[in-house]
């Protein structure tokens, strides 16, 4: 099955690291939107259907738990999946994510390997 | 002549940069399994200092440590170090790669390693912050400040990692 999938990080490089694990999971037709911060992500989700959203949590303009918040209170988007991938997880700040409607918060560095399951289990449901 | 080798300069002045020596082998592990783990070249420690090579183009990036405690960790790399990363991360050649492109990847490095170093020395019930990597000119291994680094080899090269602030006074909380 094709996915969407918005990527969110103001790294350049982090996002072609994500899209990479990506291309090793999900089908080949599957498609990607970068987003730099969560106010470019709010615009891209207004815009067009996504399946998916993975962001980062530190960025400028407006971080990742921000964003999560917009799109939970929102009845539009209320229902996309939102997976971080962040450098400042730890047990404490993954709780905290989920309360606020996270689906799943992984380490930096990513691999395809760390993905896979989460991917699979989120795009199943 | 560097700047804490005069007589009337007290020890403790450089107190608050703890002596990362200490957990160097902590820390070479987290660099290592950071860094290697997302494709790029063999990371070896190394025990002497480079002497300092004004030769060299540096990249430098800080990101500050805002919570629980204050702290910066500096990354240090030549551009020869970044040129291996992007040829992993971005399968680009030499010439393609501009400085923009070397700062962002500098600034991901940091970022990861930051991470990976505070989930060590935060308890797991602490959540910690970290502010957006910031980069510059490098100068800091001109000065004696130099020796509180810690130098690792990639393929050849060297790069450094410098860890300041009361965070890092403490040893890891052993997450």
């Amino acid at each position: 099955m094709t996915q969407h999938i918005l990527i969110v990080d103001d790294s350049k490089v982090s996002r072609v690291i994500i899209q990479r694990c990506l291309e090793m999971i999900v089908s080949a037709e599957s498609t990607y939107t970068e987003a730099a911060n969560g106010k470019e992500a709010l615009a891209e989700l207004n815009d067009h259907d996504f399946d998916i959203v993975i962001a980062d949590i530190n960025m400028p303009e407006m971080d990742g738990k921000s964003l999560l918040k917009w799109i939970r209170a929102s009845d539009k988007l209320k229902n996309i999946p939102v997976v971080f991938v962040t450098s400042t997880d730890n047990p404490a700040q993954v709780e905290e994510l989920k309360t606020l409607g996270a689906n799943a918060v992984l380490a930096k560095p990513i691999t395809a390997a760390i993905l896979e399951p989460v991917m699979e289990r989120i795009l199943a449901q | 002549m560097t700047a804490n080798k005069g007589k009337n300069v007290p020890e403790k002045q450089t107190s608050i940069i703890p002596n990362i020596q200490a957990y160097r082998n902590i820390i070479v592990q987290v660099i290592q399994s950071s860094l290697e783990e997302i494709g790029f070249m063999e990371i070896l420690p190394v025990q002497e200092q480079s002497p300092y090579d004004e030769s060299i183009d540096r990249y430098r990036a800080d990101i500050l440590i805002e919570d629980p405690h204050a702290g910066e960790i500096q990354l240090i790399m030549p551009r020869t170090v970044l040129e291996i990363i992007a040829e992993n991360v971005y399968t680009m050649e030499k010439q393609e790669l501009s400085d923009e492109t070397l700062n962002d990847i500098i600034s991901e490095m940091i970022n990861i390693i930051a991470g990976s170093l505070m989930r060590l020395w935060t308890p797991p019930s602490q959540v910690f912050h970290l502010g957006l990597p910031s980069v510059g000119q490098e100068a800091f291994l001109q000065v004696d400040i130099s020796k509180d680094s810690l130098e690792f080899d990639m393929e050849g090269s060297p790069f450094w990692l410098v860890m300041r602030g009361e965070v890092f006074m403490e040893p890891p909380a052993g997450n």
